[in-house]
């Protein structure tokens, strides 16, 4: 009887342990802020002829090959190419090595929008001790607006990704529409249209993404979020995110949007058959059209995103760069690499090969760039058209110093109102108070207005 | 046979009431217990790392606060004091409850009369049947619930075509249908797996049962009611448990349809898909820690009532 009874105790710890277990995930010590300051530009060739090894992590296509053409050119320099997954998964891998303080690369692929996160606690290298600022007018305005703050430098860019509209021609003439709307007055009208002309139809899709609309409301010319270091100022209230708000409000309102989420397997269907007939997005989008949207190839076509007042303006979405951690043992060589990395020619040359939009001024003004045609949007120099919404990103859009995590909980606030039980308005609002309670929490001063 | 009543019995075999009896009673005790350790130390080894040590780190993480800005201070149980005053907390385990109360009985029901039809021998094709049944099971998280978002969507999915044909307007990843939408993914799932569990119980059943009770004039049914059920309790007990913890930590299913329905999953929709997210997208690991650890002792004493409650029945 006995042992029936520890054997019965075994299994409840075994049933309490087998639920913890999945859940107790990791975490680490305390963190602390030192670094390494007062380098200078020569250390870096200094560190490049003495050699070492160091550790990239990242998620291009093209870094292995990047990396083994570095190799090529310094022997003494070894680095290990590291991919621990995209995005997110990137950044909570960084956030446990930088609390364990073991295990933490030297240099790190992250995008624009979670810079902040790592910047304002101070573990990213300001990279302005070593001249990087000369930098500047090689790359395109809103990427050296990404990974700069003030006069530090926390990073070169690599990629953007411009906003543009993505439309069906075909769709679009078939319900007597001859040019693409330019201002999302003329969008609205045109969803209506639309879906009144063919119920299966329409203008768009959306079923709600955090980054999504953080990039929809900095076009809009929201200034929703204002950093000044550990401060935070929240007002996703303010007149741009309004202007986006109000847009949205009626989208979903008269349902003139579909639902489906982009690249899921049901828009795959729609936008094959001719059921979508816009999407905007990144100008990365251009590479899932290509490949997955196939029925319908050739009625595509590129235009600028719509604008509030008619005159040009978009934003950024996606898009990353390289930083350098604070924590790096060999920082003027992790610089030097990432030197070499965004801004020599072979690197951005092998970027390019591998598909990646890059943020280099030169190359994305070179003629033969700009000149080359794309059959599967008909013929149509799409080049053209992401350079110029490159060029008009709206300026002055700051992220929140936990974006990431912002992104991830919009859909439970502002998800009521894709659901048609609230307003977006008041959506924005529930979804400001849970970001200022989150950011207060993490030991940021944020007020929400 | 346990092990008291075998020590009674070897010690019969070595006369009555003698000393020595006292002495080799003892030591066989010694050494069956060495034995019995070396056995489950390979066990205990990995049972220790894996997962007693993670509980108490979980513990340890559970009382402290870590900040982006700040780093760790020591707050006492005030994490499970947020977590237990949340309101999202108490909405996820309710629709973990909900989903242990309808699709639990479901899914078993369903599997125990799949495995009495194997079992029958009446059924054509029985070895094709239980594979069938049992694919599913085999079929990857991720895999599955791409299949169902096509089959549930309802613009271009089966729902689309059924939904045409019949003039009906379902919406299986509308935000109050979701839930049984991932129930009926975790039926699918899990209808073989626990088939098979209650099948191996059926065929360990003496053959001499059925042809008594044949004999006496007992139907199909009234064999499958009277001596196949009650006879494979123990496994239908397993099962049950099995579900228990399953539902109560239902997480991929959740998280895996986020993707199509973002607006119907919220990031705490069930207990674990909360402490999911605020762990890794949130770096709250200390809130994160104290709800597994709630969870981990809600499942924990609901798996050990259960299996006290139904081991005395069985006996």
């Amino acid at each position: 009887m006995k042992r029936t009874k520890v054997v019965r105790f075994v299994a409840g710890v075994a049933a309490i342990a087998m639920a913890a277990a999945g859940l107790a995930g990791c975490g680490g010590s305390s963190n602390s802020a030192s670094g390494s300051n007062g380098g200078k530009e020569g250390d870096l060739d200094a560190a490049l002829q003495k050699g070492g090894t160091i550790t990239y992590w990242t998620w291009t296509d093209s870094a292995k090959a990047q990396a083994a053409a570095f190799e090529k050119k310094y022997p003494k320099v070894h680095v290990k190419v590291v991919n621990p997954g995209t995005g997110m998964t990137v950044y909570t891998k960084l956030q446990n090595v930088l609390k364990a303080s073991s295990g933490i690369p030297d240099i790190s692929q992250i995008e624009y929008q979670a810079i902040p996160q790592f910047s304002v606690p101070g573990n990213l290298l300001d990279l302005s001790q070593y001249g990087f600022a000369k930098y500047k007018n090689k790359f395109v305005k809103s990427a050296w607006e990404g990974v700069t703050s003030g006069s530090s430098i926390y990073g070169l860019p690599q990629d953007t990704g411009p906003m543009v509209m993505f439309y069906n021609k075909q769709v679009f003439d078939a319900a007597g529409i001859t040019n693409p709307p330019k201002t999302w007055d003329e969008y609205m009208q045109d969803a209506k249209i639309l879906h009144e002309k063919d119920s299966s139809v329409y203008i768009t899709n959306d079923s709600g993404q955090g980054n999504f609309i953080t990039s929809m409301l900095w076009q809009a010319g929201s200034h929703a979020y204002k950093v000044n270091g550990t401060n935070v100022e929240i007002n996703l209230n303010d007149p741009g995110a309004m202007r986006w708000a109000k847009n949205w409000d009626y989208l979903f309102k008269n349902h003139y949007i579909s639902s489906l989420t982009n690249q899921g397997t049901e828009w795959y269907q729609a936008a094959n058959k001719g059921k979508i007939a816009s999407v905007v997005s990144g100008s990365w989008m251009a590479g899932a059209f290509k490949s997955s949207v196939k029925e319908t190839a050739g009625q595509w076509r590129v235009a600028p995103m719509p604008s509030y007042d008619g005159k040009p303006a978009s934003a950024n979405y996606g898009g990353s760069s390289e930083v350098v951690l604070k924590k790096s043992a060999n920082p003027a060589l992790a610089a030097a690499f990432l030197r070499w990395l965004n801004t020599s020619q072979e690197s951005i040359d092998l970027f390019k090969q591998s598909g990646g939009y890059v943020s280099t001024k030169k190359e994305l003004s070179s003629q033969e760039f700009l000149n080359e045609k794309s059959d599967y949007f008909g013929g149509q120099q799409i080049n053209k058209v992401f350079l110029e919404s490159g060029k008009n990103v709206v300026s002055g859009w700051q992220f929140l110093p936990y974006q990431a995590y912002a992104n991830s909980i919009t859909m439970d606030t502002v998800g009521k109102a894709y659901q048609g039980q609230t307003t977006f308005e008041k959506a924005l609002k529930e979804y400001q108070k849970a970001l200022v309670t989150y950011g207060n929490q993490q030991g940021y001063k944020v007020t929400g207005k | 046979m346990d092990a008291n009543t075998e020590a009674v019995q070897s010690s019969r075999k070595f006369g009555k009431g003698s000393r020595p009896k006292n002495i080799q009673k003892a030591h066989k005790h010694r050494r069956n217990g060495l034995i019995g350790w070396a056995f489950i130390t390979p066990f205990l080894i990995f049972f220790v790392i894996a997962i007693i040590m993670p509980i108490i780190y979980a513990l340890y993480l559970s009382v402290f606060t870590d900040k982006l800005i700040g780093g760790r201070v020591f707050t006492g149980l005030s994490n499970y004091v947020a977590i237990l005053t949340n309101g999202l907390f108490w909405d996820g385990l309710w629709r973990v409850i909900r989903v242990f109360l309808i699709q639990v009985p479901i899914m078993l029901g369903l599997a125990l009369l799949a495995a009495l039809a194997i079992d029958s021998a009446r059924l054509v094709g029985r070895s094709a049947f239980r594979i069938l049944l049992f694919l599913p099971y085999a079929v990857p998280g991720v895999v599955a619930v791409l299949i169902w978002e096509f089959l549930y969507g309802n613009q271009f999915g089966l729902t689309a075509n059924i939904n045409a044909l019949f003039g009906l307007s379902l919406q299986p990843l509308a935000k109050n249908v979701i839930l049984w939408s991932i129930g009926n993914i975790m039926t699918w799932s899990f209808t073989g797996y626990n088939m098979l569990i209650l099948y191996s119980g059926l065929k360990t059943i003496p053959t001499e049962l059925y042809e008594a009770a044949r004999l006496d004039g007992a139907s199909e049914w009234q064999v499958a009611w009277h001596i196949k059920v009650p006879a494979i309790k123990g496994q239908l007990l397993i099962s049950f448990m099995f579900s228990i913890i399953g539902t109560f930590q239902l997480f991929s299913e959740p998280q895996l349809l986020q993707t199509p329905a973002p607006n119907a999953i919220s990031s705490s929709y069930t207990p674990n898909l909360w402490a999911y997210n605020l762990s890794l997208n949130g770096s709250q690991y200390n809130l994160a820690a104290a709800l597994a650890i709630i969870m981990g002792l809600i499942t924990g004493v609901l798996a050990f009532v259960t299996q006290n409650h139904g081991s005395k029945n069985i006996d």
